[in-house]
């Protein structure tokens, strides 16, 4: 191993470019004239002079993070205008005229399980089923976790503890678990997966935003800001939002894919979503004791999950690195 | 430092109650699907007397607040209840099926640590080489698969197609534990419960190393001579490892939680597929006193991790500055 | 007999995405021993990478020591192998850098890192590496020594660490020390310590020292040569006397002019030098000092100028140096009267 060649990412593949200025990205806010810290306003790197400019920039340059985004529009696509062609070009998801537990051919991509049903299909349909779920439960746990963390941040004290610790009582319980037990009391249903994953998920996207705001309500440079005048609304929108609200975007979208598996788990457990209702989670189960006669029933379901979910975290990844100013090119 | 573990464990008291709060809340007459006497006795009928006798048992007739403490009291002396369906105390069901799942976690942390740690360090020395692409790829795939097709797809390959092709001479079991408990049995459940912990435990290694080696003293350590193995395994490595252990730690709580469905795929007769069943037997007592377990040993190991934090970080566990 | 350090044509360019950084660009200099040679200029001028490249520490990719002669004692260190240069490392030269609580180990003790040099190239075994580590923290003027050696970086003060990391420098006894900026994330009481500390240390060990530094102030107490750079070349090279007393470069003009000095301004303006250094990708055609220079004429837009001997051992690279009439001039943004 060569001497010279040493590790990659040492302190100085920092290539003396520019010459460095002290404070790192120096750009000031036009009202205080202080310094604006690095994501919150103009990032002196591109062309591109906005945040959200620069970001969509960096995200086009991550082929795996469009190759996601590509693939969530069309399956989305597919999924919401189902009704339009699955049933001319293959079945409905529901009709059970075919012979049961055909192997994939050309009338049937997926095959036909053992109610006779066309397995494309039902993996079409089931992607309403993981899509609106995905989505919609996020968008519940983002609700209260956003208030929540808010709250929690800005005001301290109490209110902090208390939200906090009931975020602990949540942390205790491991994810499956209480979902599970979660949907026994409430009885197992298509609406009430909602309700369970959205309740889970709030505590993270509390965390997450909480600490957001505090590390920018301890800054300097919110001091600063107060000392020449600065209001509360002002604070809060050009110098706490922007910082805040990137991680936001990345963990949300993370979270629906993490709410598309949490779905499938709790369908394959029969805790979900019920027959006849296409899941992908419920097709699973029915797999299982058809394993050796028909492993097709297994594949696609799950091939279903793997590739939409690998979309999301694909994206999340993407838009992370394209958020994150630290990372210089 | 004392005074750190002091303060943690004060704060796992009303987390514990929480917990405890939300359990017995969750058995409130009303919120649970049917008659609790019934739930209790099954389709027999029921005469008055029976019906008194359950009652106080249960302290069904007493005010909310007064049951929980009841619950709380009887946790405290170790006491779970009586299965409904069984004829059986919980906590008997439960250590009986408690080590097996004990068994199948610490395999699964086994080769969380051996192969996460290692490819994730290879992967940062190699930054951007093949092998390090193919870690990356593979590890995003790895956290995108659901746990559970992982293990039918297991079950499958290895142990239905891999007998076809060789004729019934390769094979490995795909359900239960054996009789007796042997290795061949594990092999199976344990990689598809640590699949992807290990590619977390990878990920983070990775980031780490690559964050350690871009600190300036690692640039101190090569100005002294010192050669690539020494800096990479001594100097990042020993900062790097502080939050992976960290992690690695945190994960035996999603490991126990995992397992449920890990268990029910391969049938394997640990404590999240007895809680499971139970589920489906509105064996309420079983599935209440399987999850307090369960928690209670996740936050325990929590608590574990953190104090190992404080005491690896010399930073946290020699606190301040002298002069 | 041959210099200790003989520095011929040095450069040291990086080849990154956006254009060749041209980091290091023919910087040559000649040190003997127990002598110092403070090398100043602003952030980007290449001084930190002379001094990396000097220890062959340039991260390849994306950087390379492209052209020039290297010699120690004699020996090139260019055409060293890998294993040679990892012996010089921390043993005939040392390095210490500017921030001393990133630049040590947090997870290990003081004392351990300063013997972990000394079981590397002087094959002490564990007992006699910490007892000597001790001795080196006295040395440096730690009190306490003993203990202090098994403690943790955080636990010492910034003023305590960066004698530490001189201990640590200074363990295997090197023929050179380099230091990088090494007070400049100091206190101001720290760093007349600290420098006092390594001149009384230089008498001692009769090690030579390079000063990189952009603080002129520091310079002028120890430097026994001084070489001034800007975007890469050498500007002006020689005594500190010389460079002090009678500088011939604007751009070191510029230098000496930026000091605030409370004996020569009544009006008490700072005078600072108009503009930024350049880009190292986008260096100005002619003088890469051009722009900023007023003195700048037609031939200094086009034609790079030379590092010509002006006076003896005095070199400078300006096209005018060596006109007589070309004498010491303003070169700040703000009217001042230099006496």
């Amino acid at each position: 191993m060569s001497a010279d060649k040493r590790l990659p990412n040492g302190p100085y593949d920092r290539t003396p470019t520019e010459p460095l200025d002290p404070s790192g990205h120096a750009v000031r806010d036009e009202a205080t004239q202080l310094p604006v810290p690095p994501g919150a306003g103009e990032v002196a790197q591109s062309a591109n002079r906005t945040l959200w400019g620069d970001a969509w920039f960096r995200l086009r340059k991550n082929k795996l993070a469009i190759a996601g985004l590509i693939w969530i529009i069309f399956i989305t696509t597919a999924a919401v205008t189902a009704d339009l062609w699955v049933p001319k070009f293959f079945a409905s998801p529901t009709s059970t005229e075919f012979a049961s537990l055909e192997p994939p051919s050309a009338e049937h991509p997926f095959g036909t399980d053992r109610v006779g049903h066309d397995v494309f299909s039902r993996v079409v349909y089931g992607a309403r089923v993981s899509l609106a779920v995905g989505i919609l439960a996020v968008g519940i746990s983002l609700v209260i976790g956003l208030i929540l963390g808010a709250i929690s941040g800005y005001y301290g004290g109490l209110t902090d503890s208390f939200v906090m610790r009931t975020a602990d009582v949540f942390f205790a319980f491991p994810y499956t678990l209480f979902a599970v037990v979660l949907l026994a009391v409430l009885g197992p249903s298509y609406r009430n997966v909602f309700i369970a994953i959205g309740i889970l998920g709030w505590p993270s996207i509390a965390r997450v935003f909480r600490s957001s705001i505090l590390s920018v309500k301890e800054n300097e440079y919110t001091d600063a800001a107060h000392a020449m005048g600065a209001s509360d609304f002002r604070i809060m929108f050009r110098h706490i939002m922007p910082n805040a609200v990137a991680p936001i975007i990345v963990y949300g979208t993370m979270s629906i894919g993490g709410a598309i598996i949490a779905e499938a788990a709790l369908s394959f457990l029969g805790m979900g979503v019920q027959p006849p209702t296409p899941s992908w989670g419920l097709m699973l189960s029915d797999a299982r004791s058809l394993m050796i006669p028909a492993p097709w029933l297994t594949i696609w379901p799950g091939f279903a999950i793997l590739t939409t979910v690998l979309a999301f975290v694909l994206m999340g990844d993407g838009l992370r690195d394209a958020l994150d100013v630290k990372l210089k090119d | 430092m004392l005074k750190y573990v002091g303060r943690r464990l004060l704060q796992m008291i009303p987390v514990f109650l929480g917990v405890t709060l939300i359990l017995f809340a969750l058995r409130i007459p009303g919120f649970l699907p049917g008659d609790p006497i019934r739930l209790i006795t099954g389709e027999k009928p029921v005469s008055d007397a029976l019906r008194a006798q359950i009652e106080e048992e249960y302290h069904l007739n007493e005010p909310i607040w007064k049951q929980y403490v009841y619950y709380v009291q009887s946790l405290l002396h170790g006491d779970l209840g009586k299965s409904f369906q069984k004829n059986r105390d919980v906590t008997d069901i439960l250590s009986e099926k408690f080590p097996n799942t004990i068994r199948l976690a610490f395999a699964a942390i086994l080769i969380e640590c051996f192969f996460g740690i290692l490819t994730g360090i290879i992967s940062a020395v190699r930054q951007y080489t093949f092998w390090d692409v193919s870690v990356t790829l593979s590890t995003s795939i790895l956290v995108a698969m659901p746990v559970f097709w992982l293990g039918m797809l297991m079950q499958i390959f290895f142990g239905i197609k891999l007998k076809e092709w060789t004729g019934g001479a390769i094979y490995l079991p795909i359900s239960g534990m054996g009789d007796p408990p042997d290795i061949q049995h594990l092999i199976l459940p344990a990689i598809t419960l640590a699949a992807v912990s290990t590619a977390y435990v990878a990920r983070i290694m990775r980031s780490q190393m690559l964050e350690a080696t871009g600190q300036d003293y690692i640039r101190t350590a090569e100005a002294k001579g010192l050669s690539e193995r020494k800096v990479v395994f001594k100097h990042a490595l020993k900062n790097a490892l502080i939050p992976v252990v960290t992690f690695i730690g945190i994960d035996l709580g999603i490991l126990m939680g995992g397992a449920i469905l890990t268990e029910t795929v391969f049938s394997w007769p640990g404590v999240g597929r007895e809680i499971y069943l139970a589920v489906g037997q509105r064996d309420w007592p079983v599935v209440m006193g399987g999850v307090i377990i369960i928690v209670l040993i996740v936050m325990v190991v929590n608590l574990v991790v953190d104090i190992s934090y404080a005491w690896l970080d010399p930073r946290i566990r020699y606190g301040g500055a002298a002069e | 007999m041959a210099a200790l350090l003989e520095v011929k044509d040095l450069k040291t360019h990086f080849f990154t995405r956006d254009g060749v950084v041209k980091a290091v660009d023919g910087v040559s200099f000649v040190l003997e021993e127990g002598h110092t040679l403070g090398i100043v200029g602003e952030s980007g001028s290449g001084k930190s990478v002379t001094a990396l490249s000097l220890m062959r520490l340039i991260p390849d990719p994306p950087g390379k020591i492209v052209g020039g002669e290297i010699l120690l004692r004699g020996e090139s260190v260019l055409e060293m192998d890998d294993e040679q240069v990892r012996a010089l490392r921390g043993d005939r030269i040392a390095m210490i850098f500017q921030d001393p609580m990133t630049s040590l180990n947090p997870v290990f003790r003081v004392g351990h890192q300063i013997a972990e040099a000394l079981r590397l190239h002087k094959n002490m075994d564990k007992k006699s590496a910490d007892a000597r580590a001790v001795e080196m923290l006295e040395l440096v003027g730690l009190p306490n020594a003993a203990d202090r050696a098994k403690d943790y970086p955080h636990q010492f003060s910034g003023g305590m660490r960066q004698r530490a990391m001189i201990a640590m420098a200074l363990a295997c006894d090197p023929d050179i020390l380099i230091a990088d900026e090494p007070t400049t994330a100091l206190d101001v009481t720290i760093q007349a310590q600290i420098l006092e500390l390594m001149i009384e240390l230089q008498q001692r060990t009769k090690a030579a020292i390079i000063m990189i530094t952009h603080d002129l102030g520091v310079v002028a107490d120890m430097a026994d040569n001084v070489m001034v750079m800007y975007a890469g070349k050498q500007v002006e090279y020689g005594t500190a006397d010389d460079v002090f007393y009678r500088p011939l470069h604007p751009y070191t003009w510029g230098l000496l002019d930026s000091l605030p000095r409370h004996d020569i301004d009544e009006k008490g303006q700072l005078c600072p030098i108009i503009g930024q250094p350049p880009s190292l990708i986008d260096i100005p055609p002619g003088c890469s000092f051009h722009p900023r220079c007023p003195h700048a004429k037609d031939v200094c837009r086009t034609r790079v100028p030379e590092l010509v001997e002006i006076e003896p051992a005095h070199l400078s690279a300006c096209h005018f140096s060596s006109d007589p009439a070309f004498r010491r001039a303003p070169v700040c943004a703000v009217d001042t009267e230099v006496k």
